[in-house]
């Protein structure tokens, strides 16, 4: 966990070297992060087409079932951060004291814990519903997941882009 | 990673009855089925964002 922990804090911060340097670069992740049309927007879009586009029984039913398994995710996620100790999102930690991003609010998402992440159990898992169904399309969609994710990592919101101890909490 | 291995798990087990019921319900009354099918990709494109928001609202209100 200890080695995880400095990976994860190590691109953290090398990230935020290149925070508060540029406001059109800070704009645009801040874009990637929170506009719905490069997250869920998009992903669920190619989950359309594919139900559009295979109009069989069984592989609408397996969409169906994809689909509800991402809601569940990000469903756990949530009651997770909710029923864990709260996590500070790295931008509020002082010990790590970042540069803050510009055009973010101090507020900002700071009574939301940051683990684990709800934004990226989702993605992720819409991006498996694709990378099932079609995997040129699935490996879009995980690099895509990916790059909004790291954005968030970029901002200060999450510490790292996908947790491997999310799971042991559940299972 | 949460959801990623929910995905694979579920996408793993039998498929349900009660999901063909969905597909029979698209076939007999599309036009309510697509309204319902619209407010629920609708939330989960945004990723929820309005339903968080009424949850953080009603939670502060108790």
């Amino acid at each position: 966990m200890a080695f995880t922990n400095n990976f994860d804090f190590t691109i953290l911060l090398f990230l935020n070297r290149f925070v508060g340097k540029s406001r059109s670069l800070d704009e645009l992740v801040q874009l990637l992060s929170d506009a719905f049309l490069f997250n869920g927007v998009l992903l669920v879009a190619i989950l359309w087409l594919f139900w559009f586009n295979d109009r069989r029984e069984e592989a609408r039913v397996r969409l169906l079932i994809g689909g509800a398994a991402a809601v569940l995710a990000g469903l756990l996620s949530r009651l997770l951060q909710l029923s864990l100790p709260f996590h500070v999102r790295p931008l509020y930690n002082q010990a790590l004291s970042l540069t803050w991003p510009f055009g973010v609010g101090r507020e900002t998402l700071s009574h939301w814990s940051s683990f684990p992440s709800d934004h990226a159990s989702l993605c992720f898992a819409l991006a498996t519903v694709i990378w099932m169904r079609n995997r040129r399309l699935g490996m879009f969609a995980f690099f895509w997941a990916s790059i909004t994710s790291s954005a968030r990592v970029f901002l200060g919101f999450t510490i790292r882009l996908i947790s491997l101890e999310e799971p042991c909490l559940v299972f | 990673m949460l959801g990623i291995l929910i995905v694979i798990l579920l996408g793993r087990l039998p498929l349900p009855r009660f999901a063909y019921r969905l597909l029979d319900w698209e076939r007999c009354a599309s036009p309510s089925f697509y309204a319902v099918a619209f407010v629920a990709s609708y939330q989960a494109g945004t990723l929820f964002n309005d339903v968080r928001e009424i949850g953080h609202l009603i939670a502060g209100l108790l």
